[in-house]
């Protein structure tokens, strides 16, 4: 049984907040995907997304979280609403207690630790309001930048999968990280 | 004979009784058809003896992987029989289903499943702490992968 996952309005941090996306970001969210072309290749879409997947997907937030299966949320500046990037808790093993954690930043919105502070956000609220014992950061092992924030953030690495997955053609290794609810928040993290 | 360790090794989080394995048989037909995973009995010739159950789960035709599972009842065991169960189900699972790369996961305390994957070719990828809750506790799960070009490959 899935239970149902609250969506929540803001979370804010510093110079960021957590919200839902909006149909207003549809074009930067696209966007993103053209001025960094590795991007799509690098989180695992089979293809990159336009405006209209990423109107596509704000629609999509309240259904998916209805049904315990995923929380999408919007990375924005805390002062314009100015959309960064997205971040995600996906692939929920409610009888495990656990679920999984993904980010990507606009290539301009890099280099300021907005995705460590988003994740830093999402881990905050998931652990108690989800009752969560683990969550999990997988990532392509050519994505540096995802395994930086997945090390400060006081993630354990716990495996190298070797050609685990196919990413447009490609088999990729993947680098398995874990953090438990004990070891939140991490000393310095 | 009977194996009690056999249910909480497996993840399952009761034992099965009889009407349960009934409404399991009468499941998989429809799990293989919606493509999310497969079951093959284990038997014995000549009298077609139940001799365990093979797994094919956690099937993403978008990566081409898969893992796979087995038991075997305690008769059945120490006569090679898993070994030569899992090698053909692996060359189906390769060649048949087109599968690139095949998974095996296991609690770290089932030192035989460590060793059994390791006899086949698996590498030990890692270790998931605190993965998984099995009947209220939570344990670790080694994670082997196994990929195509190495099980053909492999030595005769």
């Amino acid at each position: 049984m899935s239970p149902p996952i609250p969506v929540p309005d803001r979370l804010r941090a510093g110079a960021i907040a957590l919200q839902p996306l909006r149909d207003a970001d549809a074009a930067r969210y696209a966007a993103a995907f053209v001025t960094d072309p590795d991007l799509g290749r690098l989180i695992g879409l089979p293809t990159d997304p336009d405006p209209e997947a990423a109107r596509a997907a704000a629609r999509a937030t309240e259904a998916q979280a209805a049904e315990g299966t995923r929380l999408a949320l919007a990375i924005v500046a805390a002062d314009d609403d100015a959309f960064l990037g997205m971040l995600a808790l996906n692939r929920f093993a409610w009888r495990h207690r656990r679920c999984e954690l993904g980010y990507w930043l606009d290539a301009r919105a890099r280099g300021h630790g907005y995705a460590t502070a988003a994740a830093r956000l999402a881990l905050d609220w998931a652990f108690p309001t989800l009752d969560l014992l683990r969550i999990e950061i997988c990532a392509n092992a050519d994505n540096q930048a995802s395994q930086a924030v997945a090390i400060r953030l006081g993630f354990t690495r716990e495996a190298r999968q070797i050609q685990r997955d196919l990413e447009r053609g490609r088999r990729v290794d993947v680098i398995r990280f874990g953090l438990l609810r004990e070891e939140w928040p991490a000393p310095g993290s | 004979m009977a194996d009690p360790e056999l249910g909480r090794l497996l993840g399952f989080e009761n034992d099965p009784l009889a009407a349960d394995v009934r409404d399991m048989a009468a499941g998989v037909a429809e799990a293989a058809a919606s493509g999310r995973s497969a079951a093959l009995t284990v038997i014995t010739t000549p009298d077609d003896t139940f001799a365990g159950e093979l797994f094919v789960h956690d099937i993403s035709w978008e990566h081409r992987r898969c893992d796979i599972g087995l038991f075997l009842t305690p008769a059945a065991r120490r006569r090679g029989l898993a070994q030569a169960a899992v090698a053909r189900l692996l060359t189906w699972v390769f060649e048949d289903l087109g599968m690139e790369r095949a998974e095996m996961t296991t609690t770290t305390q089932n030192a035989r499943l460590r060793a059994f994957a390791a006899r086949l070719g698996f590498a030990e990828e890692g270790v998931l702490r605190a993965h998984n809750i099995e009947r209220g506790r939570r344990v670790d799960l080694a994670v082997f992968g196994l990929l195509r070009e190495e099980w053909r490959s492999r030595p005769a």
